[in-house]
């Protein structure tokens, strides 16, 4: 990884601790604010892969599943950005399943990796950590001010394990 | 490839094409230090940092993928290790930057190696030691190219190796990769290690051969795979044709520069010299095994009748520091591989492909 990539991955994760921070702070009014930024990124990131399947990625091996994720992404984007006319509580129910589906894949990466002998421990700590974290905000339902609190908890988590991430020494293989 | 083709059976090709020992060494010792002449490297030694041929798994981490990291990175991984087969290749689809990054495919007999060899003819035997890397990378890391791309260098789980059977078709077997460095390759599963997939186009995941692996430096495999580039053709890889090629053509080669030849031309093998000993050349390429360094050893010492040294790249260090450093050794390799480099990123920027940059 390169410093200008530790340093992005570091500033990510400040970003969400910042997020998770104004969760606890301003509870349920900053939700908005958090939904406008997340559709923002995530629209942005679609376009981005969207451009690159056009220029170059259509032509190549399975390119469509950059063509699929562009797509997705951008969706997701545009769905995020239209909860501000939902109850709230459904979009701290989707706040919920994205951290849920973000375990899963860490779990399932985790599961691959063990397979063929990778690193795999961490991933699987941090899926399965996420997935509980979400499954507790199922339970807490009813009380919008704890799942609020529960949420902020998975961002914060999720941003120490990308800070953490980012100064872990890692071995790759390149070509020699 | 890797030391056992770089530095024994160089070595052999050297003696097979009417070098003496000391020369010989002296040329396998240049063809294997490519694959060590590193930033952090020449350092150490205290010469020119760009001459750097290679760079380290380190250097590479931490190097710059902009459009300014990229052409050193195609600077250094195009002269050395891919060299591209055909710079004005016919592609008509995609953006520019798609059609620059397909013309930087590797392989052999293009010609870039033309100029390659006959750069090094009349500059020592460490001119000729580079010229060798290059020519047998050519053969063993056809079809990916030496800048870090997705859309050329991926590969998926469609992998498969071949055995022979008697009834004619071969027989497949899937390929795993392990993305775990310190994890072991096993050759009879096949799980071999790989680099991980990574969706940026100018990951450094994505430069040459990383997610094939070391499956293109092991003569003896032979296997079939969809390259990100081939619009779902199968491509069928098949190591000993190759690598027997490149012997037949490093043999060819060095009689050109050893002044045997007045010119070298494109796909023209020394079948002739290796005759001979086709059977042993052709039982060390099949045996299944990663490192084929004893054998091929055990074969240059039975043709030259001498001991051949453990390579040490550290050897000509104190020479190239005490003396006049150009009429050493390093020296002159460093001349040589300065030029090289020169020359293939001017052929590069002179087909119209800015990936190189400017020179």
């Amino acid at each position: 990884m390169t410093v200008w990539q530790k340093l992005r991955k570091i500033l990510l994760g400040i970003a969400m601790i910042l997020i998770g921070a104004a969760l606890f702070i301003f509870g349920e009014e900053a939700y908005m604010a958090i939904i406008g930024f997340f559709s923002l990124a995530l629209e942005i990131m679609g376009i981005r892969m969207l451009w690159f399947y056009f220029r170059m990625a259509r032509h190549m091996v399975g390119g469509r599943n950059i063509l699929f994720r562009g797509i997705l992404f951008f969706d997701f984007g545009v769905f995020t950005g239209s909860l501000v006319w939902v109850p709230r509580m459904y979009v701290l129910i989707y706040l919920a399943g994205t951290l849920a589906f973000s375990g899963a894949v860490n779990i399932i990466g985790a599961n691959e990796a063990r397979g063929i002998q990778s690193s795999w421990k961490l991933k699987a700590f941090e899926g399965t950590v996420k997935v509980l974290i979400a499954v507790c905000c199922l339970i807490f339902m009813r009380s919008g001010a704890r799942v609020v609190d529960i949420c902020a908890v998975g961002f914060i988590f999720s941003a120490v394990m990308n800070i953490a991430n980012a100064f872990r020494r890692q071995q790759v293989i390149t070509i020699d | 490839m890797q030391g056992d083709f770089h530095y024994y059976a160089t070595y052999c090709a050297a003696v097979l094409a009417g070098y003496d020992h000391k020369n010989s060494v002296d040329i396998c010792h240049a063809a294997q230090l490519v694959d060590h002449c590193s930033r952090t490297w020449l350092i150490k030694a205290g010469g020119p940092t760009q001459a750097a041929t290679t760079q380290l798994q380190a250097e590479l981490l931490q190097a710059r993928t902009d459009p300014i990291g990229l052409c050193d990175i195609i600077r250094i991984w195009s002269s050395f290790h891919f060299l591209p087969r055909d710079l004005y290749a016919d592609i008509n689809m995609g953006s520019q930057n798609y059609k620059d990054k397909y013309r930087l495919i590797c392989g052999p007999n293009g010609n870039l190696l033309v100029d390659t060899v006959k750069l090094a003819k009349g500059k020592g035997t460490e001119a000729a030691g580079i010229a060798m890397h290059v020519l047998a990378d050519t053969w063993a890391h056809t079809y990916f190219a030496g800048t870090p791309s997705l859309v050329i260098n991926n590969t998926n789980w469609y992998f498969y190796e071949l055995f022979p059977r008697d009834d004619g078709e071969p027989e497949r077997r899937q390929i795993k990769f392990s993305h775990n460095p310190s994890a072991s390759e096993d050759v009879d599963k096949p799980v071999y290690v790989g680099s991980v997939y990574q969706s940026d186009e100018n990951s450094i995941m994505n430069l040459g051969h990383g997610r094939a692996g070391h499956l293109p430096d092991y003569s003896y495999i032979r296997y079939v795979y969809l390259p990100a580039w081939g619009g779902y053709k199968e491509i069928v890889k098949d190591n000993p044709y190759d690598y027997e090629h490149a012997f037949a053509q490093m043999v060819y080669a060095l009689g050109y520069l050893n002044g045997g030849r007045d010119e070298f031309e494109k796909e023209t093998y020394a079948t002739d010299k290796i005759a001979l000993h086709i059977e042993r050349i052709r039982e060390i390429i099949t045996k299944r095994q990663v490192d084929a360094s004893k054998d091929w050893k055990a074969f240059g010492e039975s043709l030259s009748g001498e001991t051949i040294p453990d390579f040490d790249k550290d050897e000509h260090i104190a020479e190239y520091k005490a003396g006049n450093r150009e009429d050493t050794y390093l020296g002159r390799f460093f001349q040589a591989a300065i030029s090289q480099k020169k020359m293939v990123s001017s052929r590069i920027m002179e087909s119209g492909n800015r990936l190189a940059g400017l020179v």
